[in-house]
């Protein structure tokens, strides 16, 4: 029984080792694109044939004229209805490029978080001088400096970090093997950008949730005549009442805009409002658009698109995680500099820059100068 | 105007050629002027379309090239003119294309309008200018691929250490583009929501925005990894550049062929 928990326990960290891998993530995305791009490949079932039979017979007359006899087949695949059921679920259920990718990162999220957060928390201590020849930035400068350091040596570097935005430490590194301790001054500068991936990560997570939140909507439209109160088929306690339809025309006699006076009523409420394009009118939960008019003054018939997507908050918040968690670990890469002073006068240099998006080479090219200054 | 500013990039093309073959200061400053030149022209373009047409000139698809041409020069001015001599001339190839592109529109395409009332929104202007920009910054990176691969793989050691900058260049064209991309997709979520009652809609164009999308998330996570770095990871480059090309150009061919239903105008 141990033995058979032990190889379950071995078993979930080797598939957590290979779900956090950058690797195995790039061949999920790829497959996820390719799946994409697939469904653009062929014409999809427009969603205005649910449920009318006439439109339906229509839509796949049209489909089966185009591909003959590969009809069926290509409807057995899903290749029609593609992105209902085929990008999402795919032929493979559950093993799905998507939720498969969804799960990795879910895995690189969970194995991560705490080194990611320490990092974000840790006071500036990044590198010692035992591992700083291996930083990606490094050099090592002659000076006629002898320890102690002159306070006024470290008051310029730190006068120089603090300018550049780093927050500045200065203390001792103890990790040579000589008895001598090494006097250090170590800057970093956005430790809290590093918290970016996770938030990259969230965001891409929440996108599930608010797809499924979504297809528990729905959309309908309402056409309305002047003066004319119509009842929501997927909501009976919401009326809608149109009261004035104004187009307003360019001096060239062209449409510059439309819109019209909605009355929305529930047996407990009431609101009244413009709705205009680009511009619905929220009650309820529901939002009212302006979809199309037809005819002109009393004939006018105003035809509303109306919706309900539980989602839609929650996808715009995944956005804004994704967009705000790139821009702060790309844009905003967490930045450590580190200057040892060598008993023999000896400087040694150390840079590191989390992420490739802005260019560091410059900024340390420029402490370089600076120490030889000194 | 435009044909002017068709002609001046092309000057520039070949003084940035003539640069990369004879690497001296004199030809450096003239290449740089040259394309300056250009930037500018396009720039007036730009101007005198919006003057013209009272509105910013973002609502066709030739106008989204005109913009695109512009800022790519742009960026390349703002980010790497100054040190970076070796992706000159491939920042206008990429200028070129779009700008051929755009010049090649028929008059109906070309052709001032009223803005349509659908597009009057200012999250339709957000969401076309954080294209433009995400566009230009990776028309850059692939720009810098471009400069890389076309180095032989039997280079001298300063060849070699010049191929790294611009291969470091091309890196981080790539993560400053991604951003710009989902600041894209999600300033059109938000407007295809006040627009068209939903944020998503599998529309070909929002697909293969995402597909590109994908294409440089991929990108970012095959960087760090050792076998990808240099021409492997350039070649990725250029193939999303590709992609964004064919968003732009060849999703209106795709939803022609395959009788495909888009809302996209452009």
């Amino acid at each position: 029984m141990h033995t058979e928990t032990s190889a379950f326990r071995q078993l979930l960290h080797r598939l957590a080792r290979l779900g956090s891998r950058l690797d195995v993530a790039a061949i999920l995305i790829l497959a996820v694109l390719v799946l994409a791009a697939v469904g653009t490949c062929f014409p999809q079932r427009p969603s205005t044939t649910s449920g009318d039979p006439d439109r339906q017979a229509h839509w796949e007359a049209l489909v089966r004229d185009r591909y003959g006899p590969l009809t069926d087949l290509l409807t057995a695949l899903g290749l029609f209805d593609w992105f209902h059921v085929g990008a999402l679920l795919g032929p493979l259920g559950p093993f799905s490029p998507m939720l498969l990718l969804l799960a990795a990162t879910l895995i690189c999220t969970a194995r991560r978080w705490k080194t990611v957060v320490r990092a974000a928390i840790s006071p500036p201590g990044r590198g010692s001088i035992a591992t700083a020849s291996h930083a990606p930035y490094t050099a090592r400068k002659a000076t006629h400096l002898s320890l102690p350091i002159p306070p006024d040596v470290l008051a310029r570097l730190h006068a120089w970090m603090k300018a550049a935005g780093f927050r500045v430490h200065v203390g001792v590194d103890s990790s040579t093997d000589t008895d001598i301790t090494v006097p250090v001054i170590r800057g970093d500068r956005y430790r809290w950008a590093s918290l970016g991936t996770l938030f990259t990560h969230l965001g891409v997570l929440l996108l599930l949730p608010a797809a499924i939140l979504t297809a528990t909507g729905w959309r309908e439209m309402v056409t309305v005549q002047p003066g004319e109160t119509v009842t929501v088929r997927h909501n009976h306690d919401v009326r809608l009442r149109s009261d004035e339809l104004t187009v307003i025309r360019r001096p060239d006699g062209s449409i510059a805009d439309y819109q019209t006076q909605i009355s929305l009523y529930t047996d407990s409420d009431v609101i009244s409002g413009p709705v205009r394009l680009n511009a619905p009118l929220h009650f309820a939960g529901l939002r009212f658009y302006l979809h199309h008019y037809t005819g002109s003054g009393q004939d006018t018939a105003i035809t509303f698109l109306v919706t309900r997507d539980p989602g839609y908050s929650l996808a715009i918040l995944a956005g804004f995680l994704l967009l705000v968690g790139m821009v702060s670990s790309l844009y905003l890469p967490h930045t450590s500099i580190c200057a040892w002073f060598l008993p023999d006068g000896t400087l040694h240099l150390a840079g590191w820059s989390g992420r490739v998006g802005m260019p560091f080479e410059r900024e340390f090219e420029a402490f370089v100068a600076l120490v030889t200054d000194l | 105007m435009s044909t002017i500013a068709y002609i001046v990039l092309w000057l520039a093309l070949a003084v940035a050629a003539l640069d990369r073959r004879y690497a001296a200061r004199w030809s450096r400053r003239v290449a740089a002027g040259m394309i300056g030149c250009a930037w500018g022209m396009w720039a007036i373009l730009l101007v005198r379309r919006a003057l013209d047409a009272g509105h910013w000139p973002l609502s066709t698809r030739y106008e989204f090239a005109l913009c695109w041409v512009w800022s790519t020069l742009a960026i390349y001015f703002l980010l790497e003119a100054d040190r970076q001599r070796a992706i000159g001339w491939a920042t206008v190839v990429a200028a070129l294309l779009i700008a051929t592109y755009a010049l090649t529109r028929p008059a109906s395409e070309r052709a001032m309008t009223p803005l349509p009332p659908i597009l009057r929104s200012v999250w339709l202007q957000l969401h076309v200018l954080t294209t433009v920009m995400g566009y230009a910054v990776l028309g850059v990176a692939a720009a810098a691929a471009l400069a890389a691969l076309s180095v032989g793989r039997q280079s001298s050691p300063e060849e070699h250490q010049a191929t790294e900058i611009v291969e470091r260049t091309m890196e981080r064209m790539v993560a400053l583009g991604l951003p710009w991309l989902t600041a894209a997709i999600l300033t059109g979520a938000i407007w295809a929501e006040h627009a068209w009652g939903r944020y998503w809609g599998w529309d070909p164009k929002e697909t293969w925005s995402l597909v590109t999308w994908l294409w440089y998330l991929l990108i970012l996570h095959i960087a760090p990894l050792p076998r990808w770095r240099g021409r492997p990871l350039a070649w990725l480059v250029l193939a999303g550049y590709g992609l964004i090309l064919f968003t732009f150009m060849g999703v209106p061919w795709l939803v022609r062929t395959v009788r495909l239903e888009s809302l996209h105008g452009f």
